[in-house]
């Protein structure tokens, strides 16, 4: 995949606009972070992106194809960490990333686990149960969760909440592997640690208008334009 | 049928069954309150041998609608409660694994709790029942099917209300009584030494109606899912 077109899109419960008359492109080998504050329409863009809740008008093109039919057809090329961990308490971390690699029909499924394990700094408390794990340890496994079967769109619903020092760099390393491996990313974070030096694109939102839409490198850059248009 | 709906309906299978053997959660639960009902119920209408023969197939199919219905309401939960549904819905085919999964976990809890109920019903009421135990089998067997089919499309409508608990008995008890009424009456009739021939009307019955429900669970699952996801 090359490219996500947004065009006019907007997201209305009732009266109350989630969205409105969003217009961008989300490109391979970038990484777009979406900023705003709260009710400002960020999850309901990224769940829109992840074909879980679907435009009341205009539409979104995955190079080509329509948002209805890459939800019937593709769905398996979207990664997707959201607030929940979408993992199960009762099973080990390595029992968690095996289910999904079966899952999703990867070959080797014991072996994948086993690099994701070790990716994500998981290998040593790989068979405890997650109940178990501290929240930043259930993060750093909702992201392998999320890669495991290599998607080309991954989206980022505050990747860092919860993470130490250390698991936010490896996130941000993480984020740079992706963009080398021409995958198109979408974030949304509040960690402006994470935003610098990370990021290729910053959308900013505003009670479900996009209010900015520009490159943006430097966390002076993306603070200047957070106080002014979020 | 494909080769990723079998994959992915055993890999949600073996996930179900490894958790239901760590927590013991749904056989605990709902063994434990079937031995409660039929203590209340041996209490309350054994008085005789003749009165064995009319409460007998009552309290075991009401033992089973109730403690049912404590396994099936339990079937999305550990997906909702992660949010895992959300999850197995991004992944293709998953609209018909999850739903025949769920189907036979189910089930398999119910079966597995029938043949713990049945034999400590039989001993309670002193009712001889090694004789015909394929028959009985079977006239557990056929009704529970529909039961689970349609009980695990309403426990998937329901699974984000706050009040599943109480609307899965009202929408499932009335989709369920021509169920039940037929294994009451093949076993009412195989209390009375009725052979195969016999209870085939009535069970043909019952095939027919887990064909039409888990015909049309299956097909209403997908719109469900994309509802609930």
């Amino acid at each position: 995949m090359n490219t996500v077109h947004l065009r006019s899109l907007s997201r209305s419960y009732g009266r109350l606009f989630a969205l409105h008359r969003v217009t961008t492109s989300l490109h391979a080998g970038s990484i777009t972070a979406i900023l705003g504050g709260n009710g400002a329409g960020k999850t309901t863009l990224i769940n829109i992106l992840a074909t879980l809740d679907s435009p009341t008008a205009g539409e979104v093109l995955y190079d080509a194809c329509s948002w209805s039919h890459f939800a019937r057809r593709h769905r398996a090329r979207i990664g997707w960490v959201s607030h929940d961990s979408l993992l199960y308490d009762e099973l080990s971390g390595r029992e968690n990333l095996q289910f999904y690699a079966r899952m999703y029909g990867l070959k080797h499924p014991e072996e994948i686990a086993q690099r994701w394990l070790e990716r994500v700094g998981m290998n040593e408390a790989a068979d405890r149960r997650v109940a178990t794990y501290s929240r930043g340890m259930r993060q750093r496994l909702t992201v392998a969760r999320a890669l495991i079967h290599e998607p080309s769109l991954v989206l980022f619903d505050e990747p860092t909440s919860g993470l130490d020092q250390q698991g936010i760099n490896e996130v941000g390393a993480l984020l740079a592997e992706l963009r080398e491996a021409g995958r198109i990313v979408v974030l949304i974070t509040h960690d402006f640690h994470v935003l610098d030096a990370n990021i290729d694109r910053l959308l900013i939102l505003k009670r479900g208008k996009l209010t900015f839409d520009e490159d943006a490198h430097s966390s002076a850059e993306i603070l200047d334009a957070y106080a002014k248009f979020a | 049928m494909s080769s990723v709906f079998v994959r992915q309906t055993l890999t949600l299978l073996l996930k179900d069954l490894r958790r239901e053997v760590r927590t013991k959660e749904i056989l605990t639960t709902t063994v434990s309150f079937a031995v409660l009902l039929m203590v209340v119920f041996t209490f309350a209408f054994y008085q005789d041998d003749e009165s064995v023969k009319i409460v007998f197939p009552g309290i075991l199919w009401v033992s089973i609608l109730f403690s049912g219905v404590l396994a099936i309401g339990r079937t999305f939960a550990q997906e909702k409660d992660g949010g895992c549904l959300r999850a197995i819905a991004l992944i293709p085919g998953t609209d018909l694994s999850l739903y025949y999964a769920k189907l036979i976990i189910n089930l398999l809890f119910l079966l597995t709790f029938e043949a713990i109920l049945l034999p400590i019903l039989a001993l309670a009421f002193n009712v001889a029942i090694v004789a015909q135990l394929p028959l009985y089998a079977v006239a557990l067997v056929v009704p529970t099917l529909g039961f689970v089919a349609i009980g695990t499309l309403i426990a998937a409508m329901l699974v984000h209300s706050h009040l599943r608990e109480v609307l899965l008995p009202v929408l499932l008890f009335p989709l369920a009584v021509p169920l039940i009424i037929v294994g009451v009456k093949i076993t009412a009739a195989l209390f009375e030494g009725a052979d195969f021939a016999t209870i085939w009307p009535w069970l043909k019955l019952a095939v027919a109606m887990d064909f039409v429900y888990v015909f049309i669970a299956q097909f209403l699952f997908r719109w469900v899912l994309s509802a609930i996801e």
